[in-house]
């Protein structure tokens, strides 16, 4: 049988540039350990693979954190914008916008602006081309009032 | 680099710092000292768990082989870490203490 077979095994649970470095390292104590105090192959192989995930982990921090960070930072800019955009109404409720593509309301309305209309009833639809009767806001300020 | 780079980290970096502060030591020895110093026995893979975070960290650094030893010293910084942790836990034990024996 091939001497630190298990301890081999357990050491390709590692990221590859933490064997690169310390592979050669691990199993010469782990050789001394044999040596010296008599502990068994299998019980350094447990300790070393119960230990990879924490050097996975480091190597993400270590070499990859900055990348790792920027992406979390991203995806909960875009998840807060999601939310923002969900949450957070574009218009007032119920609202559509509609473009004045006449000038003959102005000074109330002027050519190009946009106004939000709200439908007096749920039922009622609204296209391009209708006519709209505005009641004037009794209790907002919307500018000059009329 | 201070204490931050070990704050919140086990017991087990600790050790390994406070053993090295004594000189530079293989992985051989750093168990062996550990075990006499602190009644702990490090595995393999705990210990190069361990050293491997302090080198990233700047707080150990390797030197020469010795043929199959590899020793390890502790750097200035690492020195500063443990310093600072040992008397942050030194002021709580000796705080702790007191209490104790207030209370009894």
């Amino acid at each position: 049988m091939r001497p630190n077979r298990w301890i081999h095994a357990a050491l390709r649970a590692y990221p590859q540039a933490w064997r690169a470095r310390y592979e050669s390292e691990v199993l010469d104590l782990a050789l001394e350990l044999r040596e010296e105090r008599g502990v068994g192959e299998y019980h350094i192989a447990l300790g070393l693979l119960f230990n990879a995930p924490r050097a996975w982990w480091r190597q993400r921090r270590t070499l990859g954190h900055r990348r790792m960070f920027a992406g979390v930072g991203l995806a909960l800019a875009g998840t807060a914008a999601t939310l923002a955009a969900l949450l957070v109404p574009a218009s007032p409720a119920g609202s559509s916008p509609f473009r004045v593509v006449s000038g003959a309301m102005a000074p109330t309305l002027k050519l190009n602006e946009v106004v939000h209309v709200t439908p007096l009833s749920s039922s009622a639809s609204l296209a391009s081309g209708q006519i709209v009767v505005f009641r004037n806001p009794p209790t907002l300020s919307c500018g000059e009032r009329h | 680099m201070t204490v931050e780079a070990i704050r919140g980290s086990s017991d087990r970096s600790v050790l390994v710092l406070t053993s090295l502060a004594g000189g530079p030591k293989h992985g051989y020895a750093l168990i062996k000292d550990i075990e006499q110093f602190a009644g702990i026995e490090l595995g393999a893979g705990t210990l190069y768990g361990c050293l491997s975070k302090l080198e990233a960290s700047g707080l150990v650094e390797p030197l020469p082989s010795e043929g199959r030893r590899h020793p390890y010293r502790i750097t200035a910084a690492g020195l500063v870490a443990i310093e600072e942790r040992l008397s942050a836990s030194a002021r709580i034990a000796r705080i702790g203490l007191q209490r104790i024996a207030a209370a009894t």
